[in-house]
């Protein structure tokens, strides 16, 4: 259903829907491009709307847009998926859950599903980067920001499926959060179909549907390359970026090493083509882009944390009994502090000792 | 200060490992036992880290990281990785690296050896303690932060001038930013001053000054509840400040171990009970 249907429906539904989903004192935001609809934010499978208290955080809710996203094999997935991230307490994605509303038989699904999801304040990534290019402690910090994101998201499972510069916002406090979450799964879901492609302008060429757990890789280095070329040279965003195309483009993807963007990128990083002896994660990506899709994880591959030896067992730790010190009034040789009182007594060497350091 | 996985606190030693550390005190008048203050500090933090391990980061069978930990000591001319091994590249470890590397040394874990000789070059620690925080903020800028300083305080090698002394408090503040944060400052001389404990109003005299500024207030969940908290003996307010002066063995080792009593875990928990040693 399009956007132009959803919103008068929405609109009349708006106090039932409301109740239903148990946001009581709620309201929709009004606006839109004319200021005469509710305020909506497009993505490309769900319509999203801000419901809005004047005490209680804002909430996102979205409605489906293609009836693919619908469909009961994906909110199965989507319930899955929302309650693993509350089990796994996720704070790199925004907390959701799913509701089902009946709009009418206009919608053509009854009931239809409707996602509450946690409201995310925040700019999308693409426009801080661009505001920032020239701060590259602020850019650094994001780097890391990103790493630390993915560390989370594939240690606990997850593989967002869709990882892009437009699905990703900063919060004021600087945290990243990953939206859309039409392609997360986790690992026990044993997903084989990914129901989206993903932006061809950030992963290989030969992606397909197909689900394999190293969807993250392509997109997760084009960002990392990017954002540190973008420290050493911020004319890399001189004019304000498209999203859509926001630095690499699909042919960039497709011939890595006939790209002037990888050329680009080579000369900030101070790499040449003949200078491959020099071990770079450019090169690394663009072997793994100029491949199959299947060999990349030859060439790019999540960071393995390097465990230190442990020296003793958990159980050791838990068998011992925490001697806490001496509580004055339980042992008769210890001595409580009063405030304003000498607290300890110098010890014969301690006298000599500071009397020679004075003296000295 | 809360410590979750999603968001670990960052528990930073930084402890003055200086040729004075070794001088004795008194741990008990009567019978006249003597101990260095090197080997109270050295038990007091041991003690802290398994109490972290057992009440804040340990649950349903594992470590969970929930307090990620640095230990320095400034001590000769640099100041060094305190927990063995190789000091890691983001100046702290996360709690299922660094709980097990305690060696199992007679009843107890010991993590962290200390053997005083040298200066202490406890600006330079100062430094790097910030540049970890500033690091390690960085990466969790939601997290919240515990340093904990420990010095006998031989301050005159140190130069602590007007202007090092605003720098250095400066350095804090544009460091932590207003972040939930807490700095417990154990200033530890023989010098027979009177001792100052968790003052409430800023005391006289440049050192003691200077480190009741670089202190912070105790945490306000710690005044939670009917029950006032206190250590040692020691009543403390909201006003409190987490600095002591001249304090005892016993107050010192309480201090090191508010650690698990600072951090606010995913849930209610007990505080570790007292368990009085067998002598």
């Amino acid at each position: 259903m399009l956007t132009s249907e959803w919103l008068p429906l929405l609109e009349k539904c708006e106090p039932a829907l409301l109740k239903s989903l148990n946001l009581e004192g709620y309201s929709l935001v009004k606006g839109g491009p004319f200021g005469n609809s509710l305020e909506y934010r497009l993505g490309a499978a769900w319509l999203v709307l801000e419901a809005r208290h004047p005490q209680s955080p804002p909430f996102a809710l979205r409605v489906p847009i293609s009836d693919i996203f619908a469909r009961s094999e994906h909110i199965d997935r989507l319930n899955f998926i929302s309650e693993k991230m509350d089990e796994k307490m996720i704070a790199w994605f925004p907390g959701f859950e799913m509701h089902a509303f009946d709009f009418g038989p206009e919608t053509g699904i009854q009931p239809c599903p409707v996602m509450v999801m946690q409201w995310v304040d925040g700019e999308p990534l693409w426009r801080v980067l661009y505001q920032q290019r020239n701060e590259p402690q602020v850019l650094t910090d994001l780097l890391h920001q990103f790493s630390r994101l993915v560390d989370e998201m594939t240690s606990a499972g997850f593989d967002h499926g869709d990882i892009s510069i437009t699905n990703m916002r900063v919060m004021k406090n600087g945290m990243l959060m990953l939206l859309d979450p039409d392609s997360l799964t986790h690992e026990e879901l044993h997903i084989s179909r990914s129901v989206e492609l993903g932006h061809p302008t950030w992963n290989h060429s030969q992606r397909s549907t197909e689900h394999t757990t190293n969807l993250h890789l392509v997109p997760v280095a084009l960002m990392k390359c990017f954002i540190e070329a973008l420290i050493e040279d911020p004319s890399l965003l001189v004019v304000e970026p498209d999203p859509e195309e926001f630095f690499y483009t699909e042919e960039d993807l497709q011939d890595p090493y006939g790209s002037s963007n990888f050329d680009h990128l080579m000369e900030v990083f101070g790499l040449s083509h003949s200078s491959k002896e020099n071990l770079h994660p450019l090169f690394d990506l663009m072997a793994a882009l100029d491949g199959s899709f299947e060999d990349i994880s030859l060439w790019l591959e999540a960071p393995k944390c390097e465990k230190k030896k442990p020296k003793v067992t958990i159980k050791y730790l838990l068998d011992k009994k925490i001697c806490p010190p001496k509580i004055p009034g339980m042992n008769p040789n210890i001595r409580s502090i009063q405030p304003g009182r000498k607290g300890w007594t110098t010890s014969n060497f301690a006298r000599e000792f500071n009397f020679f350091r004075k003296h000295s | 200060m809360k410590a979750t996985t999603q968001s670990p606190a960052l528990v930073l030693f930084l402890v003055d490992g200086s040729h004075s550390t070794g001088v004795s005190w008194m741990t008990d008048v009567e019978q006249g036992t003597e101990e260095s203050i090197a080997a109270t500090l050295e038990t007091a933090v041991n003690r802290a880290l398994h109490d972290l391990v057992v009440n804040v980061c340990y649950q349903e069978s594992e470590i969970c990281n929930r307090i990620a930990l640095g230990l320095y000591v400034a001590q000769g001319d640099s100041v060094y990785w305190g927990l063995g091994e190789d000091e890691p590249e983001d100046g702290w470890l996360p709690a299922n690296e660094w709980a097990t590397l305690a060696q199992q040394d007679g009843d107890f874990p010991r993590w962290f050896n200390l053997e005083p000789k040298g200066k202490t070059p406890l600006l330079k620690g100062w430094e790097r303690v910030y540049a970890t925080l500033s690091e390690f903020y960085g990466k969790y800028p939601q997290s919240s932060a515990m340093v904990v300083t420990l010095t006998d305080g031989s301050f005159k090698e140190l130069n602590f001038d007007e202007e090092t002394t605003g720098e250095l408090i400066e350095l804090q503040q544009s460091t932590v930013r207003g972040r939930s944060f807490v700095h417990l400052l154990a200033h530890i001389s023989a010098d027979g001053d009177e001792p100052l404990v968790f003052p409430v109003e800023r005391p006289d005299g440049e050192v003691a000054s200077m480190l009741y500024d670089l202190s912070t207030l105790l945490p306000s969940h710690m005044f939670e509840g009917s029950n006032v908290p206190e250590l040692g003996g020691v009543t403390l307010s909201p006003e409190s400040r987490s600095y002591i002066h001249n304090a005892d063995p016993v107050l010192l080792s309480e201090m090191i171990q508010l650690g698990s009593r600072v951090v606010e875990g995913n849930g209610p928990r007990p505080l570790p009970m007292p368990v009085i040693e067998e002598e």
